[in-house]
């Protein structure tokens, strides 16, 4: 279930030289929870999983997410990172997902 | 009429096409055969059949081409029904067409809706129960409709009858993406709009510039709120915001500029407020297919509270009674957990909705199962079953549902 993978569970951070570089394993990542979720999503449309996305996949034309898919996979990013990326304004790629993420995480 | 009317599309599909509305005369003239039970896909052939049975004064069944052989065997509809034959008719042009379905005597139209026990019920209305709110015009000559709602609901009915009793060109924007919807709006001229908030709210977030060609907007089927409204007369600078209350049962029922509604005297004087709960009398509804309960007043469900008594002026609040709004579409619980309880190994199940910022509710469920914890295997045999929106998003093993002190199952 949710939170008992470690390797999911977010990353605790502090404004230090290092967390710069923290930032930057964290990016990547993302990049696995964003895609893990999207093929979540998939798997209950009884879609193959998506083996890579970028920066540059759109989550609607790519990622082939419809608004009832992108609600779930909203839902199950929360969860996750406890980030709702969602709330202030849509997101369409997985890069601007990812930037959501790290405005969650990296204050 | 004017001349143009012949030339103007019916109702324009995903793919661009459409029939006139001359082709439309040409065909429904010639048709020879009837199917009472309309299993089709797409706005363009649902309303071509709701136009045939129109013009033929017949009864109609629309079937949610979702629906599952399971569901429709719950509701007596798995065998194939006969097929009537038809005479050919003569229509001498649009305007005869549209005088002749908007006084048309026999039609029916029956509608498929959950009901409250679970069991999906089926209920039938006549052509002065779905158009209360209808007004033909020249006025209207010129509109061009959006559908934005599943033909097979009563919503859609709604607005095909609109559009159709003044023919109207109409674009179906149905489960399409909100870019290629912006696209649509745009390229097809439409300037009336009735949808579902989460349908705005989707098309608002992805909204690159105003759409000042559209005059009308109408809210239905879910709460709205005031934020959505403001961003809507942002988008949309031109047009007048309604919000209407219309349910399958009753048809619209109620208008309103904002969130306060204000019945007509001939309506107020049928509805009833009891402990907060809008009830109905009789004579507003359709008739419910082999309906056991006789009762006069009919509970919806939804919670209103009352602003002013004389005249009655009052507000929708808080949820539908355990029912889930999925965007529009009302999911009962319980029917789900029924279904999770006919799965091998599974003792209790909850279904609940849990809020998101993308479509207002999205579908979950809590299951307490013995031996293998298999959530494929249980999503599989949920969606042979039933409607995919009927399916939980999120499903997740527990060892144990939480319940009031009176032992009630809690879903909020």
């Amino acid at each position: 279930m949710f939170g008992q993978d470690s390797r999911l569970r977010p990353q605790r951070l502090e404004s230090s030289p290092e967390s710069l570089h923290i930032c930057a394993t964290l990016m990547s990542d993302r990049l696995e929870i964003i895609r893990a979720a999207i093929n979540r999503v998939r798997q209950h449309k009884y879609l193959p999983a998506l083996v890579a996305v970028t920066a540059e996949t759109r989550l609607r034309e790519d990622a082939g997410l419809d608004s009832m898919d992108l609600a779930e996979f909203t839902v199950v990013l929360e969860m996750e990172t406890g980030v709702d990326v969602f709330a202030d304004s849509a997101v369409r790629t997985v890069g601007e997902v990812q930037m959501k993420l790290e405005r969650g995480k990296c204050t | 009429m004017t001349p143009g009317a012949e030339q103007k599309p019916f109702v324009v599909d995903a793919t661009g096409q459409s029939l006139s509305y001359r082709e439309l005369c040409a065909r429904l003239a010639a048709d020879q055969s009837f199917r009472p039970v309309c299993h089709a896909r797409g706005a363009a052939e649902i309303f071509y059949q709701v136009a045939l049975a129109l013009s033929r004064g017949r009864r109609l069944l629309l079937v949610d081409p979702e629906l599952k052989p399971h569901e429709l065997e719950q509701l007596g509809l798995d065998r194939d029904a006969p097929v009537e034959q038809l005479a050919s008719m003569p229509i001498a042009d649009v305007a005869a067409l549209v005088e002749h379905c908007r006084t048309s005597e026999g039609f029916e139209l029956e509608l498929l809706t959950s009901g409250s026990t679970g069991l999906p019920k089926r209920v039938v209305h006549r052509l002065a129960g779905l158009t209360r709110f209808l007004r033909t015009s020249p006025r209207h000559r010129d509109d061009v409709w959006g559908l934005c709602y599943n033909p097979t609901h009563i919503a859609g009915v709604q607005v095909f009858l609109q559009a159709f009793l003044n023919a109207n060109a109409m674009i179906d924007l149905f489960g399409q993406s909100p870019a290629t919807i912006q696209q649509r709006i745009v390229g097809h001229g439409v300037t009336h709009l009735s949808a579902t908030p989460t349908f705005y709210r989707l098309l608002l977030a992805d909204v690159r510039e105003p759409l000042p060609q559209v005059r009308a907007i109408t809210l239905g089927g879910e709460a709205s709120d005031p934020a959505l409204h403001a961003r809507l007369r942002e988008v949309f600078p031109n047009a007048r915001i309604t919000n209407l209350y219309a349910s399958t049962e009753a048809g619209t029922l109620f208008a309103s500029d904002g969130d306060t509604f204000f019945p007509a005297e001939g309506i107020a004087k049928l509805i009833a407020i009891e402990q907060g709960t809008l009830r109905l009398h009789r004579s507003l509804l359709g008739e419910f297919h082999g309906a056991t309960d006789a009762s006069e007043w009919y509970d919806t469900g939804d919670k209103v509270e009352i602003v002013t008594t004389e005249p009655l002026r009052f507000r929708f609040v808080g949820r539908d009674r355990d029912w889930i709004n999925l965007g529009g579409e009302k999911v009962n619980p319980q029917e789900v957990e029924a279904q999770l309880l006919q799965f091998p190994g599974v003792t209790a199940a909850r279904v609940f909705g849990r809020k998101n910022s993308v479509v207002g509710q999205i579908l979950c469920a809590e299951v307490v199962a013995t031996g293998v914890r298999e959530e494929t295997a249980l999503r599989d045999f949920l969606a042979a079953r039933l409607h995919a929106i009927k399916v939980p998003r999120l499903i997740s093993f527990v060892s144990a549902l939480p319940s009031s002190r009176t032992g009630k199952l809690l879903r909020s």
